[in-house]
């Protein structure tokens, strides 16, 4: 991938805000904060189209600062708004780790140079705007996917249900696993279908942390591979009673001879904290062993996928030979392992090429 | 042994107080899971400071609590 792919792949998931003076004209507490500036209001309603995540980080009284947000209409596009005396790095901190994205992911928008050095020092790898690119906003590429899809435009009420499901971990009593069956998690899988295509190149430009080989694919490629009888190409969506999450993971593997290979496996952040990931892996053994194939998986180590690779591992994959700059790992373990008790795995619609005849 | 019993009360408290002893199989018992197993490999990194290698990964050194220690131990991990 040249280096301009790799660029133009640097997405902000979330833009920050700033109150005063970046948000709303004038210093709430100077009595300013009367209107929004120009063109916030467009702004924020775009972005959140888009499936751009919206929050605030500014140093104001908190309950005043949330009713003025409130009678500006606009209180509710912002996921977890932190709003104090503290300082804006941490509060910049908070909220990534709140939204579960790494910190290369944020960005802040403030009309302070002060804050935005200090947040520049904690956390170099975030980008910074002055109040005066909002008009830009809408045309930076970083704030431009690709597609929008049906998961973008839901993408706000998607992790409003995560901070509420975080909640109710936070005061569950009980095991994690206790807590996952409180749930109630229906996994979904299915054949890709052609309104899915874009929410998976969506899904292979979004997600590092879980993706098995980093390889991207373009759309036009990855319609060609949803029509093909030697590749089996499933998507997968997850519902628990907090919400619909969306299409949250992807598995793409080559059927030929009697080896099945998982070309990519991808499973969306949100939903790693359910063991999406590992159930996925364990679904592909069990595929494999009613097709009566041998499963390898193509597997590029990145920085950021370490945590896929352990899952491989767990369910039993080894290294084989290596080929080219990734590994291939194989399957080596005693075939069909279970899939987690608290998840409930629906893949009727799926049928493998054996099932056909 | 303070590097065994250290990991025998993450996994005790994890399981929600099981009765897991050295030599219980956590991985093929169903005690602990794909999901588990991450948090596991990140409890041994973050509380023995050890950096885990691709080789080191494997059910077989996650298998028991038991081996978990000898893993440590034999990374030198700090107890």
């Amino acid at each position: 991938m040249s280096a301009v792919d790799q660029r133009e792949r640097r997405q902000v998931k979330c833009l920050v805000w700033d109150l005063d003076n970046t948000l709303w004209e004038g210093t709430l507490s100077e009595g300013g904060g009367q209107a929004l500036r120009p063109g916030v209001a467009e702004a924020l309603a775009e972005l959140d189209r888009r499936g751009v995540l919206l929050s605030v980080a500014s140093k104001n009284e908190p309950g005043p600062a949330m009713e003025n947000l409130a009678r500006l209409g606009v209180a509710d596009y912002f996921l977890c708004p932190q709003i104090s005396w503290d300082d804006k790095g941490a509060a910049m901190g908070r909220i990534a780790q709140l939204l579960n994205l790494k910190p290369e992911a944020l960005a802040l928008i403030d009309d302070s140079p002060f804050e935005r050095d200090a947040v520049a020092h904690l956390w170099p790898q975030m980008t910074l705007y002055p109040h005066t690119a909002v008009d830009k906003l809408l045309s930076l590429p970083e704030l431009t996917p690709r597609f929008v899809t049906e998961t973008s435009a839901r993408r706000r009420a998607m992790y409003q249900a995560d901070l509420r499901r975080r909640e109710a971990k936070a005061e569950f009593v009980g095991t994690d696993e206790g807590f996952l069956e409180s749930l109630g998690i229906q996994v979904t899988v299915a054949p890709v279908t052609e309104e899915d295509l874009q929410r998976v190149e969506e899904l292979t430009v979004r997600t590092h942390q879980l993706n098995s080989t980093g390889y991207t694919y373009s759309y036009e490629e990855l319609a060609a591979l949803a029509q093909d009888p030697g590749h089996l190409f499933l998507v997968c969506s997850l519902r628990d009673k907090y919400g619909d999450s969306g299409k949250v993971g992807l598995l793409l593997a080559g059927l030929e001879g009697d080896v099945m290979r998982l070309k990519l496996l991808i499973v969306s952040c949100r939903v790693m904290s359910y063991g999406v990931g590992g159930a996925l892996l364990n679904y592909a053994v069990r595929l494999a062993a009613r097709l009566g194939k041998r499963l390898v998986a193509d597997f590029l180590p990145t920085e950021h996928n370490r945590v896929m690779y352990i899952t491989y591992k767990f369910v039993g994959f080894e290294e084989a030979e290596g080929e080219g700059p990734g590994l291939l790992l194989e399957y080596r373990g005693d075939g069909a392992p279970a899939l987690p008790g608290y998840l409930s795995w629906d893949d009727s619609a799926v049928s493998l090429p054996t099932d056909k005849k | 042994m303070e590097i065994q019993q250290t990991v025998l009360d993450f996994l005790r408290e994890k399981t929600g107080g099981a009765q897991i002893e050295p030599d219980t199989e956590l991985l093929k018992s169903g005690l602990v899971n794909s999901l588990f197993a991450l948090e596991i490999v990140v409890f041994v990194e973050k509380t023995f400071g050890l950096k885990l290698g691709r080789k080191d990964i494997s059910p077989e050194n996650f298998s028991t609590a038991a081996s978990i220690t000898a893993l440590v131990e034999r990374l030198g991990g700090k107890g």
